[in-house]
Formats: C-alpha cells, sequence, structure tokens
C-alpha cells in the first residue's frame, strides 16, 4: 500500500489545503517544521518520556470479562480514558505543542467541541509555560461546562464561539481566523486528523501510538490479530490512531462509528461518512454533510466530541478504498451502551466512546451469526465518561418522566 | 438578455484597465448577495455603481466562512435564516443584466459551492450572467492547478478569471508565480487575518507592489482593512485601486430596522470614504 498522504497532502483524491491564501505560508512552515522533527532523536525522545512520564502510556489493553461473557466474545478495550486528562486527545496535544515550543512559537490555539482537546491543549501548554486560547462553541461550553472551567484553571482563556447554537464547527472557524492574523507567533493546535495538510497527517502520526500499542499487545496476550478493530468517529483522530497500524493487516476489519444522533432518516445526526458526499470544508476535501446548494448542514449527537459535519479526509480515503468500513449508531444506543459498560465492567465510557462499545455489540451478534463462533475485538475505547455524567443525568431523567 | 450585450463585455481584466484609462483608480465594492433581500439588494447596486463602483462583488452565502470576520459572518448567517438557493441568485443575475446590460460582476463564493454546482458547468451559466470574475477565498492558487488536473478541466484559463490572492506572507517564488497567470485582478491582501481588519498601513509592503508590478500589467486591488479616505488613498498610492466590504455591510446590518434608508446611508458613506476620480 502506498504511504498516505501525497507531498500534496492527498490521500487518494481527498485532502488538499483549502484555506485562504494568508494560511498557507504557516501550513508550509509547519509541514517543513514536523518532516524535519519527527525523526530528530532529540525531539523524538522528548515526546516519549513525556507519554510515559506524564501521560502515563503505554495504556492497558484490558480484557473486558464481564462484557466478553455476557455478549459471548473476547473483547479487549484500549484504555486510552486512562490517560492523563482523560481520553486520547493528550497524545496529540503533547506532540503539537512540543513541536511548537521547538519552532519557537509563544502562543498556542485549539478548538474544541467536547471539551477534551481543550482540556488537553490547556494542560500540555501549562507544562510548557505557553499562552493558551481555546475556542469553544457556545452550545458545548453549556453541556461541557465542566470541561469549559477545567480549561481555565490550566491557566488558558475560553471563548464561545458561535452563539448559543454554536458548536465545534463554529470553533474551528474562529480558531482558523486567529490564526491567519497570528500565525508569526502562534500554533494553531487541531485537534483532529483534519483540517488542511499537513494537519490530517501530523495528528494521525501522533495517535498511531495507539494502534502500535494495542498491536504488540494483543499479539502478547492472544498470539494473535483480532477479528476487528472498532473506534468511534468524528473528526477521526482515536479512529485514525488505532486503526494505522493495522492497515496492512488485511484480516483485521476496521470499523469507523459515525453519530447517527436521532437517526440517520432523520435531519439531526452528524453520519457524515454514512449519510454524506465529498466536499470542501474547513481546508479539505472529504465526506460532508450539506446540501444540495453546498451549504455545510446543522448536525446533531448526544456526544459534543462526535457533534461535526466533516470528517478527516483519510477516513474518506479508507472508506472509498473499502479498506476501512464506516456504520452509525444513534443517541439512545449510545447511551445505553454507556449504561451497560459503566455496570457490566466498572467502566464509565465517555459518550464518544459509547458508540464504538453500542456497535460492537451489533457486530458481534451479525459475526457470531454468520460464522457461528466468538469473535476477538479490540474496541478503542477513547474517553473517559466523567465529563458526560451531568448531561446523560439530564436525559436519563427526562426519560424516565416522559415514560412515567 | 441579449448575446449582444454579453459580447459588448470583454474579459474582466480589459474592462478594468479601459475603466482605469480614463480615471484615477478602481473601486470594488463587497456585498452580500440578497441582504437583507433581493429588491433591496438591487438598489444598493444601483447606488454603488452611481456612486462609482466599477464592478461590484457579490457574496454568495456560505455556513462556514473561514476567511471572511465577524460581520460578513454575520450577515451569511442572517442570510442562511431562510433557504438559500442558487436559481434565485440566477433571477436577480438576470435582473441586474437587464438594468446594466455593460456591466461585468464578481461573484464570491466558498470552494464548496463551486464544487456541488459542477466547476464547469456553474462558471459557464455565470459566464452567461455576465460574472467575469470568481473569488474563492478557500481556493488558493496551487489547489487551482490541482483541480484542473484531476478533472482535466480548462476552466482556471478559459475566459473567466479566477482571482487570485498575494499577501504580506506570500513567498517570492510564489507571488512570481501567481503574477505571470493572474487574471482579471490580483486581490492584494493588505494586513495578515480575516476581511474587516482594523489595522491599515501599507508603506512596509512598498517593495511587494514594486517587485508585482515588475512581473504583472494585471491590475492590483488592495483589500481587507478599507476604511477611510485615507486607507483609499494610500491603497491607490501602491495599487490600481480597492475593494470596500466591511464597512458597507456594517452600515446594512445596522439599519435592519429602516431598510428604505440603506442605499442613501451607502452613499453618505461613499461620499466620504472615496478620493476624487
Amino acid at each position: 500500500m502506498k504511504l498516505y498522504p501525497d507531498q500534496n497532502g492527498y490521500f487518494g483524491k481527498y485532502g488538499g489545503q483549502f484555506v485562504s491564501e494568508l494560511l498557507l505560508p504557516a501550513l508550509d512552515e509547519l509541514t517543513k517544521a514536523y518532516l524535519k522533527e519527527k525523526n530528530n532523536p532529540v525531539f523524538k525522545k522528548e515526546l516519549k518520556d513525556l507519554l510515559v512520564n506524564y501521560a502515563g502510556r503505554p495504556t492497558n489493553l484490558y480484557y473486558a470479562a464481564n462484557l466478553s461473557d455476557k455478549w459471548d466474545a473476547k473483547i479487549y478495550l484500549k484504555r486510552e480514558d486512562l490517560l492523563h486528562t482523560g481520553a486520547h486527545k493528550i497524545n496529540n496535544t503533547l506532540g503539537q505543542t512540543l513541536l511548537a515550543k521547538r519552532i519557537g512559537k509563544k502562543r498556542i490555539i485549539a478548538e474544541t467541541g467536547a471539551g477534551q482537546h481543550g482540556v488537553a491543549t490547556a494542560t500540555a501548554c501549562s507544562l510548557f509555560r505557553l499562552d493558551c486560547v481555546i475556542y469553544m462553541g457556545e452550545e458545548d461550553l453549556r453541556r461541557q461546562a465542566l470541561n469549559g472551567f477545567r480549561i481555565g484553571l490550566l491557566g488558558a482563556k475560553v471563548i464561545g464561539t458561535g452563539g448559543v447554537k454554536g458548536t465545534l464547527r463554529d470553533a474551528v472557524n474562529e480558531a482558523l481566523r486567529d490564526w491567519a492574523k497570528n500565525f508569526d507567533n502562534t500554533h494553531y493546535v487541531l485537534g483532529s486528523v483534519m483540517g488542511p495538510h499537513p494537519f490530517p497527517m501530523i495528528v494521525r502520526d501522533f495517535q498511531a501510538v495507539i494502534g502500535h500499542e494495542a498491536k504488540k499487545q494483543i499479539l502478547k496476550k492472544e498470539k494473535r490479530l483480532p477479528d476487528s478493530v472498532i473506534a468511534c468517529v468524528g473528526g477521526g483522530s482515536n479512529a485514525m490512531g488505532i486503526f494505522h497500524a493495522f492497515i496492512e493487516e488485511k484480516n483485521v476489519k476496521l470499523i469507523g462509528v459515525e453519530a447517527a444522533g436521532d437517526g440517520i432518516s432523520s435531519l439531526r445526526h452528524s453520519a457524515t461518512i454514512t449519510k454524506g458526499s465529498p466536499g470542501i470544508l474547513h481546508g479539505s476535501y472529504s465526506y460532508l454533510l450539506q446540501n444540495k446548494e453546498g451549504l455545510v448542514s446543522a448536525v446533531h449527537s448526544i456526544s459534543a466530541g462526535l457533534d461535526y459535519p466533516g470528517v478527516g479526509p483519510e477516513h474518506s480515503y479508507l472508506k472509498d478504498s473499502g479498506r476501512a468500513q464506516y456504520e452509525a449508531i444513534n443517541d439512545d444506543e449510545a447511551l445505553s451502551a454507556f449504561q451497560e459498560l459503566s455496570y457490566t465492567e466498572g467502566i464509565i465510557p465517555a459518550l464518544e466512546s459509547s458508540h464504538a462499545v453500542a456497535y460492537a455489540k451489533k457486530w458481534i451478534k451479525a459475526y457470531k451469526k454468520k460464522y457461528n463462533k466468538k469473535p476477538l475485538i479490540i474496541i478503542n475505547l477513547s474517553g473517559r465518561g466523567d465529563k458526560d455524567a451531568a448531561e446523560a443525568q439530564r436525559i436519563l431523567s427526562e426519560k424516565k418522566s416522559k415514560s412515567a | 438578455m441579449s448575446t449582444n450585450a454579453l459580447k459588448k463585455i470583454c474579459s474582466l481584466e480589459n474592462f478594468l484597465i479601459e475603466k482605469k484609462k480614463n480615471q484615477k483608480y478602481l473601486f470594488i465594492p463587497y456585498i452580500a448577495l440578497s441582504f437583507p433581500d433581493y429588491n433591496l439588494s438591487f438598489d444598493i447596486v444601483s447606488t454603488l455603481l452611481e456612486a462609482g463602483a466599477d464592478t461590484i462583488e457579490l457574496g454568495l452565502p456560505f455556513t462556514d466562512p473561514i476567511a471572511d470576520g465577524p460581520v460578513l459572518q454575520k450577515v451569511f448567517t442572517k442570510i442562511l435564516e431562510k433557504p438559500f438557493r442558487k436559481d434565485d441568485m440566477f433571477l436577480f443575475l438576470e435582473k441586474l443584466n437587464a438594468a446594466f446590460p455593460d456591466q461585468p460582476f464578481l461573484l464570491m463564493g466558498y470552494a464548496n459551492m463551486f464544487l456541488q454546482s459542477g466547476f464547469s458547468s456553474f462558471t459557464k451559466k455565470l459566464y452567461q450572467k455576465n460574472i467575469r470574475g470568481i473569488i474563492a477565498p478557500d481556493l488558493p492558487y496551487h489547489e487551482k492547478i490541482h483541480i484542473a488536473k484531476e478533472n482535466k478541466t480548462d476552466i482556471f484559463s478559459e475566459d473567466m478569471a479566477w482571482i487570485d490572492f498575494i499577501t504580506p506572507a506570500t513567498k517570492p517564488e510564489r507571488l512570481k508565480k501567481i503574477c505571470q497567470s493572474a487574471k482579471g485582478f490580483i486581490y492584494v491582501v493588505s494586513t495578515k487575518g480575516v476581511t474587516g481588519q482594523k489595522e491599515f498601513n501599507l508603506d512596509s509592503l512598498r517593495p511587494m507592489f514594486q517587485s508585482m508590478r515588475k512581473i504583472t500589467n494585471t491590475p492590483l486591488m488592495v483589500g481587507f482593512g478599507v476604511r477611510t479616505k485615507e486607507n483609499a488613498v494610500q491603497a491607490i498610492k501602491y495599487a490600481d485601486g480597492f475593494i470596500v466590504g466591511t464597512k458597507i455591510n456594517e452600515i446594512i446590518l445596522e439599519n435592519l430596522n429602516q431598510l428604505s434608508g440603506i442605499p442613501n446611508k451607502i452613499k453618505l458613506m461613499l461620499k466620504e470614504l472615496l478620493p476624487e476620480k
């Protein structure tokens, strides 16, 4: 398989740099700096040291015995939820912030949806003593108020965007504007495998540690590769992170799970690959939820981290090439999985990761029916659910009072 | 629309160069198409042409306008509270063509709006409606080349002028390439950032203007941050003219409760802003 992206930042036909002329020097500088640093032993050693001693890598590949019994399969959970700050996001923010520091940037900006990436960026900036501004949609600030507070506590400034309905896309719009103005001294820590080249490549590379570890761990424990690897997909960074090491292993099914919100036939979902078509948003050509005029759709998911109308270009490439498949799980199914993993295994997953758990249950059923044997699977548990507890409580009590 | 009228309008670049021969500078205002509504949009276009606009940049609304500032974002959001249809836009353009048969216009739109309508067919349709230049702020020079190559199309080198940008941070080798292939005019971004900037000073860009002049005769138009007569005077010292967007759209936004007064308010503002032609 060819190595992607190509030198123009394309994964097959997806990707590119659809940004204002103003941003190109910043993207060029970043590409050059990254390609130079990524093989620099000093940079590599420093990052590895941070990942081990500060973030808590490697994360466990945990055999979920209760769930395996219950669902009659062999289920491993890649425990990214155990990382410092509670999600896989820190892998990327430590990498990018270290890179920014090495190329002399004094100020860091980032967008955030669920707030996890904002917290992880603010954390890295606190560690490296860099000024930090986080853009967050105002609707997200409401449903993830705790993360908004945490970002402030870490010494970063949170700026609400997009008015009362503001979500991740508004935060991306605003962060891109800030960067266009301030790139001389500012690095934009993009939080997912999306946006203009080189971000989809850089974020994937920093997240690829998830899959490399998982592959080693499963081979050690089971002496074989899994039948499938399942991860949730919003922008798609945790999924790319765990998929990357398995792409060449053609017998491992790679499954990305998108948010179906109220259902994919409703108008309220974020199932970009499942229901979208290729288009240009936020600097890259990729699948997109849009109307026939080319306007980007309003989207919805119970989980702020998946509530986004676009997806990283490499996922679009994996979808078209058939190497990965993409499925969708609705709000109710995700919420049930959120509860089921909590009481079955004693692990409260993020609502984002709950989508992957929910689809795993369906996939196992189908697999057993087809092959009449237990599958071996890895679910990427990309984050922990503490941040979602208040929102889940609100929705569950609403449901209860409705049914009463 | 008669085809005769179509033929009368030559390329955007020749149109602008001819105009410039008889006047001190070129002036292009930028408004959001259909804001606050199509009728008023028509009156605003008329006002702008009377006030001395050489052509007008008509902005297609977009949901995620990453190259525009907060004022234009607000305008686009308001437009998109109602469904936006390109078919309505074409009817509006026909109305403009009937009223101003010799007048070429520019269309500003984000890349996805062109992509989804089919670059080639949409461009041809726009050309028939006297659109002679397209400004796609998220479609930089090298991606145009990429799209042309991928789609085996020549749309970017045909009669329609796809406007290129030069910014204070554009590298010399890229500046050279862009200047050599540019058509219509070159959009020179006065400062870093998005539209609606408050700072404006071109003196530090003198060397950049000089090197562009050496390479190309295509008109140079300064945009981003032209808000006062002082800015305008400075712009025409270095370039062939300037683009005013945010300042006009601010007036529209501030007067949504007295719509009929908007054209006159724009007229008065331009009287203050425009140097003697």
